[in-house]
């Protein structure tokens, strides 16, 4: 026992809490050697005596009759007011009653945010559905295998020779087919104004959904318009994300091309 | 007593309201204070009754703990720290912290009452809390550390810290005391 040791337990020694009996024994005997840890010792029990005495004489102090007569007519107040509105609560009632804490208030309302603002952002996305009442290919979509990819030259099928147009060509389109003009039916996706156009792909022939060439909204032939069908570069075919075999780059595509009564291109398929 | 049973209340009350009462008056020293602080621990109990949570401590505690916490709301509006070198003689708040009737008529005994009374009303809140905890209501450190809503150690090393500072505020009072002691033993053999 030394007197930084002493120091630490000569709290408990003076107050006789329990502790170990040799550390005890150890301390009371350094306080009997040590004169400045003999001097700090009395003054612990000069202290807790002291303490104890006032402890003691205040044992006997109680707060006044008349504070219990107010808690009690207090409380009858309030079960008298409580019975009036409300039924008796019973303690398991009351445990169930608990407020919701306030994190799990605080996550409630961040996930009704985000579930708002997902239905807020989903709501203004263009859907592709209204151009062709197909989904469109994007250009970042997964494509198929390389052998599970349509190859539009493997799959060339015999068609009808195009009528080709006399007058030439603009960026690589040719005119080959000048179809009638439409009726001035109401059409709202390229697809009907295909068909409302009676120009549809053949049993023969595959094309890929209508690719929109106009940002805004979808192709409306409301004013009437025609389907025009062309051919292109075959690299066309890839500026609108599709694959393309570059062992045929040399040769062309055929695409219909949906064309506004202002003259301008709306939208786009490729036929093979 | 939450089911509206008054005499749950009042069996409660006279077990619990004395110790509650001791230890506003030996935070406070005002008879006053500890009334109003006293019973307001009560309504508290009776309003907010369901908020107690067993598994967190015991009814003691959380009186204790509302009374703590009402006294501290209380003592940022009113000052009730009592110089040592307070001897005007005149009525205190701090003479209410006397039973009326002491079991010892022994002046010394007297004297070293309201020497450590003074002295506990002049430590600062923190120090003072364990003090009048731990000695004067004699709680355990892990009881009192539910109180105060700590540590044990925590608990320790104030209640250490707060007896050094009473042992300095004492010992000029000490050192007084002996001195008229030698004094009237003079006079014994005079």
């Amino acid at each position: 026992m030394n007197c930084e040791r002493f120091q630490t337990v000569v709290n408990d020694l003076a107050r006789e809490q329990m502790m170990d009996a040799g550390a005890r024994n150890d301390a009371l005997t350094h306080a009997q050697e040590c004169e400045p840890c003999a001097s700090r010792w009395e003054d612990e029990r000069s202290l807790s005596a002291g303490l104890w005495s006032l402890s003691e004489d205040m044992k006997s102090l109680v707060a006044p009759p008349r504070l219990e007569a107010q808690i009690l007519q207090a409380f009858r107040e309030r079960k008298g007011g409580a019975s009036r509105l409300t039924p008796v609560v019973t303690p398991i009632q009351v445990q169930t009653r608990r407020p919701l804490p306030r994190y799990w208030v605080a996550a409630i309302a961040a996930l009704l945010l985000v579930v708002f603002g997902i239905f807020v952002v989903r709501g203004r996305v263009p859907s592709q559905n209204a151009i062709d009442g197909t989904p469109a290919v994007p250009s970042n979509a997964k494509q198929p295998a390389e052998d599970q990819r349509p190859d539009f030259a493997a799959k060339e099928k015999s068609v009808p020779s195009p009528i080709e147009d006399a007058r030439p060509g603009v960026d690589g389109f040719q005119r080959i087919v000048n179809p009638p003009r439409t009726n001035r039916g109401r059409h709202t996706n390229a697809q009907d104004s295909a068909a409302a156009l009676g120009v549809d792909v053949k049993k023969d022939e595959v094309a890929t959904a209508f690719f929109p060439l106009t940002y805004g909204s979808p192709p409306n032939l409301q004013e009437g318009g025609q389907l025009m069908r062309v051919e292109l570069p075959r690299d066309a075919v890839a500026r609108f994300g599709l694959p393309v075999n570059m062992d045929r780059s040399n040769q062309r595509v055929k695409a219909d091309v949906l064309v506004g009564s202002d003259g301008l291109a709306q939208a786009i398929r490729f036929v093979h | 007593m939450l089911s509206g049973d008054e005499d749950a209340l009042a069996t409660l009350y006279r077990r619990r309201h004395a110790g509650i009462y001791r230890f506003t008056l030996q935070m406070s020293g005002s008879p006053a204070l500890s009334e109003d602080v006293t019973q307001e621990v009560f309504m508290i109990l009776m309003r907010d009754g369901m908020s107690y949570d067993a598994a967190r401590g015991s009814l003691s505690a959380f009186l204790f703990g509302v009374a703590r916490n009402l006294m501290r709301q209380r003592q940022g509006r009113e000052q009730f720290y009592v110089s040592m070198d307070d001897d005007s003689g005149e009525g205190t708040v701090a003479d209410g912290f006397r039973a009326e009737h002491s079991p010892l008529d022994e002046l010394s005994r007297g004297e070293t009452i309201d020497s450590v009374r003074r002295a506990v009303l002049s430590l600062p809140q923190r120090y003072r809390e364990v003090v009048v905890l731990c000695e004067l209501q004699e709680m355990s450190y892990a009881e009192a550390a539910s109180v105060l809503d700590c540590a044990i150690g925590t608990v320790r090393s104030r209640l250490h810290r707060a007896r050094a500072m009473l042992i300095e505020k004492m010992r000029p009072a000490r050192e007084a005391q002996s001195i008229a002691e030698g004094v009237k033993q003079a006079r014994c053999f005079a």
